[in-house]
């Protein structure tokens, strides 16, 4: 719809670089546990903790709590509106970028 | 500041997650394999005779013996599923974290074109052979050649969607040798059994070579 957003009109939630991460990592599978996230995207345990908990508030993500053998773990994916969010997201910055790199050159 | 947010780098490296030890090549070799030589075994002559008695002699026993060949394969093929995330989940995954993969990794465009391609070559074999051209059996190898061909081409969408130089050689590789099959003098059950062989030798190197990567990795990250 409106490709040619400008930065301040983008999605605020994903736009933050740590959530974008978030988002990008799990755009690349249907599920991941918080080990990998935290691994993949380089942040705390309490960062991601923090990112993850506002991306569910949004209704981006779905969190999972489940045991592997009797360890408890945690793995998030995306709902279908994060990934529709996230593709949105995706071409409007894409799109973004190329204005920008059109208007240098 | 997204600038710094390499999404493309952080998608992909998630989607090879999957194939980084190579133990799906394996996998998916030994499953070619396995299918090669049922082929070659049914589709031979001694095959074909031994099914034809078997079905003069009891029916309703054959059918379900070859019924329960594709159930067991399946379940063979979960079976291996569970045993590689097993694997996984007590070795690499178990530090480094798990990740369920998504359903279609190669992708839609791709998938599209080795449909096409497979068609094309059923349809042109088809036409020759209907114009007096092309034999029966050579029309018949196209087959296999075909799906060989078309899993080559997966293979490279696939080594493309998530920036694997491994697939783009796997695809190359297992795709021109598949075509190999078209000029080759062979019957159509020996043809599947050389699919097989292609498919296990070419996926076999290529999951060695990632598993000797990923170990060497993780003695490295160990002895740190």
């Amino acid at each position: 719809m409106n490709d040619h957003a400008l930065p301040s009109q983008f999605d605020p939630i994903i736009h933050q670089p740590s959530r974008l991460s978030i988002m990008a990592v799990l755009a690349g599978c249907e599920r991941a546990d918080f080990v990998y996230l935290q691994g993949a995207t380089e942040l705390t345990k309490g960062t991601l903790s923090k990112h993850l908990k506002k991306l569910e508030e949004a209704g981006y993500i779905d969190i999972v709590k489940s045991f592997k053998g009797s360890y408890p773990n945690t793995s998030a994916m995306l709902t279908p509106t994060g990934r529709k969010a996230f593709k949105k997201y995706r071409r409007q910055f894409g799109s973004f970028t190329r204005l920008i790199e059109a208007e240098d050159s | 500041m997204n600038q710094t947010v390499d999404l493309d780098g952080l998608t992909k490296a998630t989607r090879r997650r999957e194939f980084d030890d190579g133990l799906i090549d394996f996998t998916v070799g030994a499953g070619y394999l396995v299918l090669g030589i049922l082929a070659w075994f049914l589709f031979s002559p001694g095959g074909v005779r031994w099914y034809a008695i078997a079905l003069l002699k009891n029916r309703t026993l054959t059918l379900f013996g070859l019924a329960s060949l594709a159930v067991l394969i399946l379940v063979g093929a979960r079976g291996a599923r569970r045993a590689i995330d097993r694997i996984r989940a007590s070795t690499t995954w178990r530090v480094s974290g798990f990740v369920k993969p998504l359903r279609m990794q190669a992708g839609w465009p791709t998938m599209v074109l080795s449909g096409v391609v497979t068609l094309g070559i059923i349809i042109g074999a088809s036409w020759f052979m209907a114009i007096g051209r092309l034999g029966a059996e050579n029309a018949l190898r196209t087959l296999v050649a075909s799906s060989g061909i078309a899993t080559g081409i997966v293979y490279f969408g696939m080594g493309v969607a998530v920036g694997l130089r491994r697939y783009l050689a796997v695809g190359l590789a297992g795709g021109i040798l598949s075509a190999v099959i078209l000029f080759m003098p062979l019957s159509f059950s020996v043809a599947w059994l050389v699919l097989g062989t292609i498919w296990i030798i070419v996926l076999g190197v290529s999951g060695a070579w990632a598993l000797r990567l990923t170990l060497s990795a993780n003695l490295d990250s160990s002895s740190e």
